[in-house]
């Protein structure tokens, strides 16, 4: 059980540093980006590659970044300048394009063999009480930090709710937001305590879960931190309406082009983790799917959010062990029908979404890219 | 093989693959023209149609004319609900083409998926009896299915040609392409146009769903793979332009066959997103296209 718990917890927050990439080029600045995979891929292989033949794994994972935000500015500038829907058929391309050669170019990648036995982070670290102290320290501050942001997230959504201006506003009762917090609270407690008793019994996976939920909590921190900078505004106000900002002297293409950039460099690093958890990179691995999932949480969380993109990575997850762990019982399908039924359930919602609620749970519907 | 003959194959085999994604192409212009949104769950309609096909012919023994006709009607019935229950609904919450495309991709995922939990993922084969001969074309063959392909290209051209410039419906549609408001202005039903493109354009998808499905067999992925095709001559023919969709899918089919011959065949996807690259950075509005407006002033 600790150890299923360990590995929800890694894919969670590896999917989660990967939606947040994609909340910024989406939910931010409303560019489509189809191909996310793309970047992820490429940070994967990058951080691979290079700490095999010898480079230390924090440099090889920057490198990671690095290349895959240059492949986002390759896209960029071919394609920014054009009708936002010509990206999203430009990245699907690119998402393909990565994974051929990740296929196809055996010398560099190993194509279909896969890359197999390279350097984990922490891989042979065996802490001692005081190394376990300081690990366990970390996820506790971890754990602060996820608490105090849940705190000030649900007093915002308090003040909005018992603070009603104009007609605008749905007032949200304030008992849904007693039972978000304490479904919350209980949520981040039991990866909490989980990750301690983890953490306490050390093996490689509890380690990089550590890692997972520190880069999780600095990303988060830092994209808060950036979103609601100026330079987040023009960003915001580019994806309501790109001739404001311009005729405010803003260069547009620029910004889009920073923000496409960073979102590819935030995938590359997730990539780095999910070799990390898969321990052998196959280009199977990334298959457009990964794509469509991360669309999905992004969307059903609330785009435009960063606590949004959370709550959907979690809602995601919960979904699928719920679905692998039950669905089987059932006895309706076999293996290959509930994959496929998983997925179909996914699409379901996501169109649905789109329909009744486009702005997700947490996005507000006043700052959704609705009338163009 | 000789030199010669070489080539006549490989110019006949440009034509058809080239014929193939100008069918898909021309059915997802049709529909983005008014509509003005990338329609992904197009290559959904593709996949559905040949599968029906599949369903009636082979499982249930049907007649094969007449399952083709019923996979027709239904994959335009298919397009036309999609229109009536997602997307004019949220043209009318004012989403953005955006959200229209997203949504469409939730569809195309829903029906791909439908598809591998009731027929499987392993390729089907529609094709009746033994493989045949084929017809003897100078020095170069082509299957009865193949020739199928190109002639209906050419008919599906024409008729939607003949549609666009010489009927009342076709006016009206080219109306509301280059201007939905003033179109609507002048009395024309908006929604009504976008609804016939649906049903016309998913048509066409079917059509062109049936026809691979017959040359090639099924996958679940048929559609997708087909679209992405039908999507880049679209693109580079000029997205609004069925002339210009045509003849950028029969080059497309063209430079496809030749680098297939010189480069190895996994490249072949790579190839075709090279050009749409090109179309992107040297000429945007494609072949024959005019520049679209981004956004209503």
């Amino acid at each position: 059980m600790v150890g299923y718990l360990v590995f929800l917890t890694i894919s969670a927050g590896l999917f989660a540093i990967f939606a947040l990439g994609l909340n910024l080029q989406w939910g931010f600045t409303g560019l489509i980006n189809f191909g996310h995979v793309a970047f992820m891929t490429v940070g994967a292989y990058t951080t691979v590659l290079l700490s095999s033949v010898g480079v230390p794994l924090i440099i090889a994972v920057i490198l990671g970044g690095a290349i895959a935000s240059v492949l986002g500015l390759a896209i960029g500038l071919s394609t920014l300048r054009l009708r936002e829907d010509y990206l999203a058929i430009v990245t699907i391309g690119v998402s393909e394009l990565i994974r051929l050669i990740a296929l196809n170019e055996e010398w560099l990648t190993r194509g279909a063999f896969g890359v197999q036995r390279f350097p984990l982070p922490l891989g042979n670290y065996e802490p001692g009480l005081m190394g376990k102290i300081i690990i366990i320290g970390l996820l506790t501050l971890v754990g602060i930090f996820a608490l105090t942001q849940l705190w000030l997230g649900l007093k915002n959504q308090w003040r909005e709710a018992t603070n009603i201006k104009g007609k605008s506003y749905q007032p949200k009762k304030p008992i849904s937001i007693v039972i978000w917090g304490t479904i919350g609270f209980a949520l981040i407690m039991t990866i909490y305590i989980n990750g301690c008793i983890a953490l306490s019994n050390y093996n490689y996976k509890a380690g990089l879960m550590l890692l997972v939920l520190l880069t999780l909590a600095l990303i988060y921190w830092g994209l808060e931190l950036l979103v609601k900078s100026p330079w987040g505004r023009v960003l915001k106000a580019i994806r309501e309406d790109e001739e404001i900002p311009r005729a405010l002297g803003k260069n547009v293409f620029w910004y889009k082009l920073q923000a496409f950039m960073l979102g590819g460099a935030i995938a590359g690093i997730a990539g780095a983790f999910y070799a990390w958890q898969l321990t052998t990179v196959f280009p199977s691995n990334f298959e457009p799917l990964v794509t469509f999932n991360a669309w999905t949480m992004v969307v059903l969380g609330g785009a435009g959010s960063n606590a949004g993109s959370l709550l959907g990575v979690i809602i995601f997850w919960a979904y699928d062990a719920l679905t692998r762990f039950y669905l089987p019982r059932l006895g309706w399908f076999d293996s290959s029908q509930l994959g496929a039924f998983r997925i179909m359930v996914i699409g379901l919602i996501l169109m649905i979404l789109m329909v009744w609620r486009p702005q997700g749970i947490l996005g507000k519907k006043e700052e959704l890219t609705l009338g163009k | 093989m000789d030199q010669g003959r070489m080539w006549s194959q490989i110019l006949l085999n440009a034509l058809i693959a080239g014929s193939t994604y100008s069918l898909v192409g021309i059915g997802f212009s049709l529909i983005f023209s008014p509509a003005r949104f990338f329609h992904m769950a197009h290559g959904g309609i593709i996949t559905v149609a040949g599968y029906l096909v599949y369903a009636m012919a082979v499982l249930f023994k049907l007649n094969h004319s007449l399952s083709i006709f019923i996979a027709l009607f239904l994959a335009a019935i298919l397009g036309s609900v999609m229109e009536l229950l997602v997307f004019r609904r949220l043209r009318q919450q004012k989403g953005s083409g955006t959200i229209q495309l997203i949504a469409s991709l939730g569809i195309l995922v829903v029906l791909q998926n439908l598809i591998s939990l009731v027929f499987g993922d392993d390729v089907m084969v529609l094709n009746p009896g033994v493989v045949k001969e084929g017809l003897q074309i100078g020095a170069a063959r082509i299957t009865d299915v193949q020739l199928g392909i190109v002639l209906t290209n050419i008919v599906v051209f024409l008729l939607i040609s003949f549609l666009l410039h010489r009927t009342k419906i076709g006016w009206m549609i080219r109306a509301v392409t280059d201007d939905a408001e003033l179109a609507q202005i002048f009395g024309i039903s908006v929604e009504l146009v976008i609804l016939l493109a649906f049903f016309i354009g998913s048509a066409i998808a079917g059509i062109a769903g049936i026809l691979i499905a017959y040359d090639i067999g099924l996958t679940p992925l048929l559609g997708f793979q087909a679209l992405f095709m039908g999507v880049v001559a679209a693109i580079s023919g000029g997205i609004t332009s069925p002339t210009g969709t045509m003849l950028a899918g029969l080059l497309l089919g063209i430079i496809m066959q030749i680098s297939a011959w010189l480069l190895p065949t996994q490249w072949q996807e790579a190839i075709a997103f090279t050009i749409l690259l090109l179309f992107l950075l040297l000429r945007p509005q494609g072949l024959l296209g005019k520049p679209l407006r981004s956004k209503k002033v």
